[in-house]
């Protein structure tokens, strides 16, 4: 921190400048997490275009995973409900934006909301029926989602059958950096939202205690069903751009193990907190993509493997366990 | 005019079992009626249909003549009607004022917002029920007395009207009773709800309560002043064995 202080000083005299006083003290009132995501955020926007195309095409991959991060974040993290199934909002965006184009000819970017809506919708239909399950029934529930939607894509003449639905859609990095850039920012937003004042107090007794909660007044079943609408939405978003990215969708878009690496990011990360979701994106993305590379069939292993030794000896993730451990770092860890 | 709970007729079957079999009850604003009756009588059941916690089979439980058993169980804690765990619930990771503040928070009718006189009404809980030292604490590290407490405050922080008590006194040294029961005449005269308390503990029951309402095996079996209840030979004849010694004045 010592180290950084000199740089956050200049830049913030720079901002002195740049921005009106009262919207400064506004910035200030912040705090340091979420300063230092908006940083983050704003330096992405801003130095993405002058990077080396390799590395711009590697940020893309990590801003829909962290996207994937915080959405699973909104729900499991927010509440405790495993969302084990969570990456069938993920195919579903993906097919969603892979029909769009190619049977109705829309616009990627259209094909990305239609995705969100698609996946916001999804997660209303699921949750209404697997939210009032609790614990591990809820996560067993949902897991079998992605399990039939794999097998109805698959036989599905109109969703290519089991071939998927390959795009040519030329090469829109750019277009796709700024989408998932847009979508990665406003779930940040959400995120410190939520965790905040009146709403923030109500989640957190909600996931302490469901029945307390719903006893001193909570609207528990509205506020997860909300959540769970949301993260499906953003899932589904990203879900959309990767499809975009990858010019394709195919039936592996609901691999089991896409949800597995969710939770591993939020676990690893911290769960329920806003810092969490980014660092366990970089943390999981990383040797995920060494992995690829020289042994595939690792990665699964080596995600099990983290996750149980961070619940084993870390259970509040790398947030979590700096916030108990050093009080004095919490404004710095949300 | 003075609020006015009431449940009439109230059935409620869990498959084959008929936990609560035609119970009506009604009680005033700022009145206490005790609630006794052997294990498994259903005195648990019947402050979960009248929290809204459960719906009853058949029957209608009502607060100022409006019907609120189909309310969801959020919905009567905000119109006035607020129920403690036999079992404490706290949220563990949250602090005694953190715990207060989220029912002061959500309990009202209209959800406070922040600012308002939202610190200074928990501060006043806090007091009343004795936890003001206990404030930082997580309430993970509370005595099972100070849990009870709390169950207490968070019910009171709701601002309900009508406050259903489940067992408050159970499990607590002779001290801790005699304690407790201070503590919520104080508060009762000051906060002035209407309360059902539900007790195993028999003197609490006999000081605390005007009318005592009689169940076994999810029937009423008779219902009045303490000094009457326990004079009953039904009553006497339910509470035969260990518990007939408690019920002799
Ligand atoms: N959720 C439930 N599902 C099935 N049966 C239940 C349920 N809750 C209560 N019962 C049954 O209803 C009856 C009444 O139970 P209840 O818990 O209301 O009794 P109680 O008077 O509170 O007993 P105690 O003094 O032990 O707390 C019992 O036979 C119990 O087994
Ligand atoms: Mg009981």
């Amino acid at each position: 921190m010592t180290i950084l202080r000199p740089t956050f000083l200049r830049l913030r005299a720079m901002s002195l400048r740049i921005l009106p006083g009262h919207a400064w003290g506004k910035v200030r009132a912040l705090g340091p997490t979420a300063q230092g995501l908006g940083l983050v955020l704003a330096v992405l926007a801003v130095v993405g275009p002058v990077l080396p195309v390799a590395i711009f095409v590697l940020l893309i991959l990590f801003m829909i995973y962290a996207t994937w991060a915080y959405s699973i974040n909104l729900i499991t993290g927010m509440t405790g409900y495993v969302s084990f199934g969570h990456v069938v909002f993920v195919g579903t965006g993906g097919y969603a934006l892979g029909y769009g184009v190619k049977v109705w000819n829309i616009a990627p970017f259209a094909g990305v909301a239609l995705g969100g809506v698609l996946g916001a919708v999804l997660a209303l239909v699921i949750g209404v029926v697997t939210l009032r399950l609790r614990g591990a029934y809820f996560a067993i529930a949902t897991l079998v989602t992605p399990l039939a939607a794999f097998y109805i894509v698959s036989g599905t003449p109109a969703l290519g059958d089991g071939s998927g639905l390959p795009m040519n859609l030329g090469f829109q990095i750019g277009s796709q950096y700024y989408t998932i850039w847009a979508l990665l920012a406003a779930e940040v937003a959400l995120t410190w939202w939520v965790t905040r004042g009146r709403l923030g107090l109500g989640i957190r007794a909600l996931r302490e205690d469901e029945d307390a909660a719903r006893a001193v007044g909570i609207s528990v079943s509205r506020v997860k069903l909300i959540l769970y609408i949301l993260s499906g939405g953003f899932a589904g978003a990203a879900g959309a751009v990767f499809a975009w990215y990858v010019s394709g969708v195919f039936p592996d878009s609901f691999n089991l193990l896409f949800s597995l690496t969710m939770l591993a990011m939020i676990i690893i990360g911290g769960m329920g907190t806003v810092l969490g979701p980014m660092l366990g994106a970089v943390i999981v993305l990383i040797p995920h993509q060494i992995l690829i590379r020289i042994l595939p069939q690792g990665e699964p292993i080596a995600i099990g493997v983290s996750v149980i030794l961070i619940a084993l000896f870390l259970p509040g993730g790398i947030v979590g366990t700096i916030r108990q451990y050093v009080p004095d770092a919490r404004r710095y860890f949300e | 005019m003075t609020a006015r709970l009431a449940a009439k007729g109230i059935v409620k079957r869990f498959g084959g079992v008929t936990a609560l079999d035609d119970v009506s009850l009604a009680l005033d604003q700022g009145t206490v009626l005790g609630l006794i009756g052997p294990n498994g009588s259903g005195k648990t059941t019947l402050l979960n249909v009248l929290s809204g916690t459960m719906r009853p089979t058949s029957g209608g439980v009502f607060l100022d003549g409006q019907r609120i058993d189909r309310l969801p169980g959020y919905r009567v804690v905000r119109a006035g009607v607020a129920k403690t765990h036999q079992i404490p619930k706290p949220f563990p990771g949250l602090t005694v004022r953190e715990n207060v503040l989220v029912a002061a928070t959500f309990g009202g009718r209209a959800p406070m917002r922040e600012g308002a006189d939202l610190p200074e009404q928990v501060e006043r809980i806090l007091r009343l029920v004795e936890l003001e030292p206990r404030a930082h604490a997580f309430a993970s590290a509370l005595t099972v007395q100070e849990k009870k407490r709390l169950e207490f405050g968070r019910a009171l922080a709701t601002g309900a009207r009508f406050l259903l008590l489940d067992e408050t006194f159970a499990g607590l040294s002779p001290d801790e009773v005699r304690n407790s029961v201070e503590v919520f005449q104080r508060v009762q005269a000051e906060v002035g709800f209407g309360a059902v308390v539900v007790e195993h503990v028999m003197r609490a029951v006999l000081s605390l309560a005007q009318r005592v309402l009689v169940l076994e095996e999810g029937r009423a079996i008779a219902e009045g002043t303490p000094q009457e209840v326990v004079r009953d030979p039904g009553v006497i004849e339910a509470y035969l064995g260990s518990e007939a010694t408690n019920v002799a004045p």
